[in-house]
């Protein structure tokens, strides 16, 4: 096999065959799936907010995906449902709104497809960004403190200002002052509180 | 209509006077080896020099973002949101990856088309602006991704002001590739450009197909998801390892003096791997969100791997067999064989992985973060030390100034990236039948891969060590340190070696 | 074949329900995508009956040269050199 045209041809279909195969046949396949209409009329998944969205960015950059998954794997191919992960495995559909996917590959830190409807507090959420040892004893998770400001309380505390109790020693904030999330420390909470990816059915995946 | 005759008939550009004759005696054939090396020297030394940087910031990034799992709060670094551990991480894999390993691989891509077309270097130009641009990509991307630009898809983070110059690079060096086959002596395609022309054919057309329909104008949903795993397993497969054997396929025959075994073999093991590899991205969503019947496609492909495995394994084997004492005098030809040892490792653990059943326990844990190591370190990295410790010496005309120093490098590399392997790999079991458990709670997942974790820095600043001293003899080489050593790769040698 | 037989049998299974009314581009493509398989195994066949994988053995010695002939070994550890 000695003549060029023969090789590159050769490249050239394997190549097309398989680009064909696993990029342009899926596009056709999933590029038009829309939201589907419940029985009550609800359009679902539900579409994202504005600061959600917003949030979304800023997961992504700081690398979140690289600890966090956010796919519920089904029943019998892994234990993400009975570990509490989400009621039912998600599906393409669940995804038609993300400007960009974070499956994710890892998992040092639990699953977060479904993180909004495990845990809705936002206080709680900009805790453990802080914090994450105060909130969860034994987390390696990285604190997020540069997300947060740390000022001098004014005349009157700030309505937004997270409040760790006395006891949590992780935590040392100086007297009269408090810490205070900054816009993206709402955004990114924002997001997280969205994420409800398995907790409503849909036809092609019943809640389990 | 000549350049499409000489295309079709190599043989008829010699009659036409375009191609270099070929020399009678053996001293004429070796100069114009010498002369044929040298024309390479600029445009390898640049793609080397930038290699051997990004390395070792790699490597860097990488040990931080090792201690980083196991001391996440303690140090100065912990409140810096540039070395914070999610821009860490990508910045480790982009340096190492595209800074390093890719560099490192086109360098010696450009030096092996030169010898093997046993032409002269055309338009050196035309590599060396690639360099430029290669290299321009490379640090606007990793200071997007650590000044918070990342775009947060595996093995294409870099933000969209840095990937253009990504692909601009490698489409100077596919046009500068067809410019060297066409002007190629007469005579036989040897395998290992085949691996090199179809590395720089599929590469360009993989990272537009990804950039576009992730990035530039991104599709929905999880298709993005599909075209990131078809791209990140494809320029593991069909850009890495083609240029990895095609580095085996030219220095372990080369370097022991003995044609590969079995050629036959090397022709069915590279058109068995287009064919398969190409199918095998969607087992990294096993599970997940996308239709069915890819991943089963992906599944399907990916045993099929044992095929192009198997026959390189065995050629390789069998061209070894009998010379397995020259692994003691040969610096060059331990590091390839080593790699070539780990090709075959990672790629039936790779099968491995992908069967459902197995997939299924170790999908997102430490095992497959050992497994990506076992493929780029211990079978490409080590592939390209192998490579530059041969060539470098035919560039600069000199010879490496210190045997100890070589063998330092090896033995902290090899059996630090095996301990790196080793400790992801039971750490990452454990870590993944726990998992799996459902009555272990996360907390004490956390806890109980802690050890291997901090195991895995100590592997690693094995590894970084070794570096510091490949860096060092790099440096040597280019300032000629020292005093003249013998070897038989310099030409002044040759005359007087009783080689 | 076989990734091509997994398709046939999951289309069945995996197919979104909007998917009801047939797409013409999905005809294209899938067609190329069996021409294009059909073609690269049939390029194989073609190119093994058409002698391309004999006298694989004179490829093999591409690499050696009268220089460098087979037996030579080209790479060693660097010495100090000797007066």
């Amino acid at each position: 096999m000695n003549r060029l045209p023969t090789l590159f041809a050769g490249f050239f279909l394997t190549f097309a065959f398989a680009w064909l195969g696993l990029v342009i046949i899926p596009y056709i396949q999933l590029e038009k799936l829309g939201p589907h209409e419940s029985d009550d009329g609800t359009m679902l998944p539900l579409p994202p907010s504005g600061i959600a969205q917003q949030g979304a960015a800023i997961y992504g950059r700081e690398g979140c995906i690289y600890c966090h998954s956010q796919q519920v794997r089904p029943a019998n191919r892994g234990s993400d449902i009975a570990r509490g992960w989400g009621t039912r495995a998600t599906v393409a559909r669940d995804y038609i709104y993300d400007r960009t996917v974070y499956l994710g590959t890892m998992r040092t830190g639990p699953d977060l497809a479904n993180i909004g409807a495990r845990q809705d507090s936002p206080e709680w959420h900009h805790k453990h960004l802080y914090s994450p040892e105060t909130m969860s004893p034994g987390s390696i998770m990285p604190a997020y403190t540069y997300l947060y400001r740390v000022q001098k309380i004014g005349r009157f505390p700030s309505p937004d200002a997270i409040e760790f109790y006395k006891t949590d020693t992780k935590v040392a904030i100086p007297e009269g002052y408090e810490i205070v999330p900054t816009e993206e420390a709402k955004q990114l909470v924002a997001y997280l509180i969205s994420l409800k990816k398995a907790s409503y059915p849909l036809p092609e995946a019943p809640s389990e | 209509m000549n350049f499409l005759r000489n295309m079709l008939h190599p043989a008829s550009a010699e009659s036409a006077g375009t191609a270099v004759s070929m020399p009678e005696s053996a001293a004429a054939q070796r100069r114009e080896r010498a002369a044929i090396d040298a024309s390479t020297r600029i445009p390898v030394l640049v793609f080397y020099a930038s290699a051997v940087f990004w390395l070792l910031f790699g490597s860097l990034m990488g040990l931080l973002s090792s201690l980083k799992m196991h001391h996440p709060t303690t140090g100065l670094l912990a409140d810096f949101a540039m070395l914070t551990f999610g821009r860490v991480r990508p910045a480790h894999l982009n340096a190492v990856a595209y800074g390093w390993a890719a560099t490192a691989g086109l360098g010696t891509a450009i030096w092996l088309m030169a010898r093997l077309c046993g032409t002269r270097l055309v338009n050196p130009i035309l590599p060396l602006i690639a360099g430029v641009f290669w290299n321009a990509g490379v640090a606007l991307g990793i200071y997007g991704v650590l000044a918070g630009d990342s775009r947060s898809v595996e093995w294409l983070e870099f933000p969209n002001y840095a990937s253009p110059c990504l692909f601009i690079s490698y489409a100077l060096l596919g046009i500068w590739g067809v410019m060297m086959i066409l002007q190629r002596k007469p005579g036989h395609i040897y395998v290992s450009q085949w691996y090199i022309f179809a590395a720089l054919f599929w590469f360009p057309w993989l990272y537009g197909t990804a950039q576009i329909m992730i990035n530039f104008v991104p599709a929905q949903g999880t298709i993005q998801a599909a075209v990131n795993w078809w791209y990140g397993h494809n320029a593991l497969g069909l850009f890495f390892t083609p240029i990895g054997l095609a580095t085996a396929y030219y220095f372990i025959p080369k370097i022991i003096g003995r044609p590969v075994h079995s050629y036959y073999l090397s022709v069915i093991g590279f058109w068995s791997l287009a064919f398969f590899y190409s199918w095998n991205g969607m087992h990294h969503l096993i599970g997940g969100p996308v239709p069915l019947w890819m991943q089963t496609a992906s599944v399907v492909a990916s045993c099929m791997m044992l095929i192009p495995v198997g026959v390189t394994a065995i050629n390789h084997h069998t061209t070894m067999r009998g010379h397995f004492h020259l692994l003691k005098s040969s610096p060059s030809l331990r590091f390839v064989v080593f790699g070539a040892i780990m090709y075959t490792a990672t790629s039936l653990q790779g099968i491995l992985e992908a069967v459902p059943w197995f997939n299924k326990l170790v999908h997102f844990t430490h095992y497959t973060v050992g497994h990506a190591h076992l493929g780029l370190y211990s079978f490409f990295t080590m592939m390209m030390f192998g490579a530059m410790y041969y060539i470098i010496p035919r560039l600069v005309e000199w010879e490496w100034p210190s045997a100890r120093m070589i063998s330092a490098h090896f033995w902290l590399t090899a059996v630090g990236s095996l301990l790196m392997f080793l400790t992801l790999t039971v750490g990452g079991f454990l870590q993944a039948l726990a998992l799996n458990d459902d009555k272990v709670t996360f907390m004490a997942i956390v806890d109980m891969v802690n050890p291997f974790l901090q195991f895995r820095s100590l592997a690693g600043l094995m590894m970084f060590a070794g570096h510091i001293i490949f860096g060092t003899l790099f440096v040597m080489m280019l300032l000629k340190f020292g005093e003249k050593q013998s070897g038989p790769t310099t030409l002044g040698n040759h005359e007087d070696s009783s080689l | 074949m076989m990734p091509l037989l997994a398709i046939a049998r999951e289309i069945e299974v995996a197919w979104p329900t909007q998917w009801d009314q047939a797409n013409p581009f999905f005809w294209v493509a899938a067609g190329s995508l069996v021409f294009l398989g059909v073609t690269a195994m049939l390029g194989f066949y073609w190119a093994a009956q058409n002698g391309q994988f004999e006298k694989l053995d004179e490829a093999s010695r591409e690499i050696f040269g009268a220089d460098e002939p087979i037996g030579m070994v080209t790479d060693r550890f660097p010495e100090k050199k000797r007066k």
